[in-house]
């Protein structure tokens, strides 16, 4: 860690002030209302009893159905609650003015990606308990490795979902568009999250690690990804 | 020379469509394990070595675009994004009823279907948003064609580890072509050439439309602008 | 961004050493044309005259002679009655092969009657034909299908191209026809500025202007 301040330095804490900056307005925002979380936990609350009935038999529901059912909810929830966090800025159309300030765009995407996460993790922190709950699993000493698996994969919807928000926000059909465009890019995400879930409920550690390691990756590409293309796919 | 080339690589293309027809069912022997069945393979190989061209060439079109902002690298992405879905789509079906022949059902979720299903919905995204987002829709369009790209080798290697986890995969192996007979060879690279010479076709076909629609829509906006047109 | 392309291949490199190496491919499609292998008869000693005992049933009908095996200490009518191979007793089998101790005889019965091995030759010839015939229609259907399939999407494809140039002409007549009246009027109005003019400028000679 460098003891001297140098351009360099200061140029990363403004960065890191910014990002703060943008994140904060958008959690201040929220916990005025708290309408965003209310709605999103509340739908990942019935996705998960709806598809609960679906999957019992004799009364008690299917094990194996739990890493479905979860990521299922979380992504669909997190949809909406995307579409949602979006919206309010056309409504009050800061969109502009976020983007005309005086500040990098890329804080203001890492800044807006990081108020999406903070969503997701509420919404995952939902669903995962109801969906224990329910189908009565009992975790144990995994729910350390659960949370990190949950986080990697809100952190990868976060990042992914908030440059195709962006995109979309002036475009006609966007509400059916997101999901059309955004869930195949998420396909392995899902399926790495899904796999981890698995292995943790069976208890296959080993398997479970590389899930966990393949999300990081997962991520990492994605925001290289967007870090390099934001500046020329978000102009509006 | 130019106004030429799209009749004679349909020429071409039909010609090759013609005779490979014809080796197949009366020059090419039957193969081992599969039999009859087998001789999907030269037309559904092919289609899949134009798909994955036609995805290359919306992607690197599509970076064309951001980078130069050249409307023309846009209609080439629109155009290549287009044919990918239709490609994938004749893929997906044949590969299907192939796989209905050769293992008894219609799916299987193993790596090469997969990874081909992933992609070709990535590609539908693609012409949706294209069709349906409005004006304006360029960046969006070509953001979203970047991401799938790179999409494609994540969602590869989860199923191919994922399948490594677990059970053997059953597709046929990739050297396949290397081991055929000369005669079965012979016919599939002159498959390979046909499907080439068609996509290229249909691809610069549907590029001069959509240059075509471009402009009629550009001199629209500036007869309006001009008063000179009611709307 | 430096720092983001490290952890990238920080997060790569243990993911590519943990991971095992994929298995061989197994081999492609099961054959869907399995032809039961048949077992080739153990070939016991070298052959000899069968000894064909008195209480030996007659030439091979139809219905399989369940007799069973003769007694070890007994000399045996055939050399080929040694039963194959029984699995352990008590573990249960689906199927208990039959191995019939007449094999020996019968070949022995074919070899000396010719009419009958070449009456079996056709018999089986026409079956290996039928089932041939059989698999070719069966698996016919599906490459035809297939084919089918590429052609409809592609000529699917190529109507939608159509209807959208079709789309297009009509466009471009309407803006035409669009542009011919605009062009029309303007002139209509030229014109009656230039009689205006006329009538205006010159007020006393009138016809005077070239027409």
């Amino acid at each position: 860690m460098p003891v001297a301040a140098g351009p360099a330095y200061n140029r990363s804490v403004q960065f890191a002030r910014l990002v703060f900056a943008v994140a904060g307005k958008d959690l201040r925002v929220e916990l005025r209302s708290r309408e965003i979380v209310y709605t999103m936990g509340l739908f990942a609350a019935v996705i998960v009893v709806v598809f609960s009935f679906a999957f019992v038999r004799n009364q008690a529901a299917l094990i194996e159905a739990v890493p479905g059912v979860a990521w299922a909810a979380v992504v669909f929830a997190g949809t909406i609650g995307l579409g949602r966090a979006f919206d309010r800025e056309r409504e009050g159309d800061t969109m502009r003015a976020l983007l005309l300030a005086p500040a990098p765009r890329l804080a203001v995407f890492a800044g807006k990606a990081i108020a999406v996460a903070l969503l997701v993790f509420a919404v995952e922190a939902v669903a995962l308990p109801l969906c224990l709950l329910f189908f009565n699993v009992d975790l144990g000493a995994a729910v350390g490795h659960l949370a990190l698996v949950l986080v990697l994969g809100g952190i990868g919807f976060a990042v992914v979902g908030t440059v195709f928000a962006a995109m979309l926000l002036r475009t006609q059909a966007r509400d059916v568009l997101l999901p059309v465009v955004l869930y195949p890019i998420l396909v392995p995400m899902i399926m790495a999250g899904t796999k981890a879930t698995a292995a943790l409920l069976s208890g296959n550690t080993g398997d479970a690690w590389f899930w966990t390691k393949f999300l990081g990756a997962y991520d990492v590409a994605f925001i290289l990804v967007a870090t390099w293309s934001f500046e020329a796919l978000v102009i509006e | 020379m130019k106004r030429l080339l799209v009749p004679l690589l349909a020429l071409v293309a039909a010609a090759l469509l013609a005779l490979t027809l014809h080796k197949i069912f009366y020059g090419t022997p039957l193969e081992r394990e599969l039999n009859f069945n087998q001789k999907i393979f030269y037309w559904h190989v092919p289609n899949w070595f134009v798909l994955f061209g036609m995805v290359f060439v919306c992607g690197i079109a599509s970076v064309g675009y951001l980078v130069k902002r050249d409307p023309r690298w846009d209609d080439v992405a629109w155009a290549a994004g287009e044919l990918a879905v239709v490609f994938g789509a004749i893929g997906l079906v044949t590969g299907s009823i192939w796989g209905k022949a050769a293992w008894g059902h219609w799916w299987k979720w193993e790596l090469r279907l997969t990874t081909s299903l992933i992609l070709w919905l990535t590609m539908l995204g693609y012409a949706m948003v294209r069709r349906f987002a409005g004006a304006g829709s360029e960046r969006l369009a070509a953001g979203l064609a970047v991401f799938g790209v790179v999409n494609v080798p994540l969602v590869y290697f989860a199923v191919k580890l994922a399948d490594s986890l677990g059970q053997a995969s059953s597709h046929p192996k990739a050297q396949v072509v290397s081991q055929l007979t000369s005669s079965m060879k012979h016919t599939f690279q002159l498959s390979a050439l046909a499907f080439i010479a068609l996509a290229v076709a249909l691809l610069l076909v549907r590029v001069d439309a959509i240059r075509a629609t471009r402009r009629l829509r550009d001199v629209r906006e500036r007869a309006l602008d001009a008063g000179i047109l009611e709307p | 961004m430096r720092i983001l392309v490290v952890l990238f291949a920080v997060a790569l490199a243990p993911l590519v050493a943990s991971a095992q190496p994929a298995p061989t491919a197994g081999s492609a499609a099961p054959a869907p044309v399995a032809a039961p292998q048949a077992d080739p008869p153990p070939a016991a000693a070298p052959p000899g005259d069968p000894a064909p005992a008195a209480d030996m049933p007659p030439p091979p009908t139809p219905a399989p002679v369940m007799t069973p095996p003769p007694a070890p200490a007994v000399a045996p009518l055939c050399r080929l009655a040694e039963q194959p191979e029984q699995p352990a007793a008590g573990s249960a089998t689906k199927k208990v092969s039959f191995h019939s101790p007449m094999r020996q005889v019968c070949e022995d019965e074919l070899s000396k009657d010719d009419d009958w091995w070449f009456n079996l030759q056709a018999r089986l010839r026409r079956n290996i034909h039928e089932q041939a015939f059989r698999e070719v229609q069966t698996n016919n259907r599906h490459v035809v299908a297939a084919y089918g399939a590429m052609w409809l999407i592609a000529i699917g494809f190529v109507v939608l191209m159509w209807m959208r140039q079709q789309a297009l002409k009509g466009e471009i007549a309407r803006l035409a026809a669009e542009l011919a009246r605009l062009e029309a009027e303007d002139q209509e109005r030229a014109r009656k500025a230039e009689e205006a003019k006329r009538a205006a400028g010159t007020p006393s000679g009138g016809g005077e202007g070239a027409s």
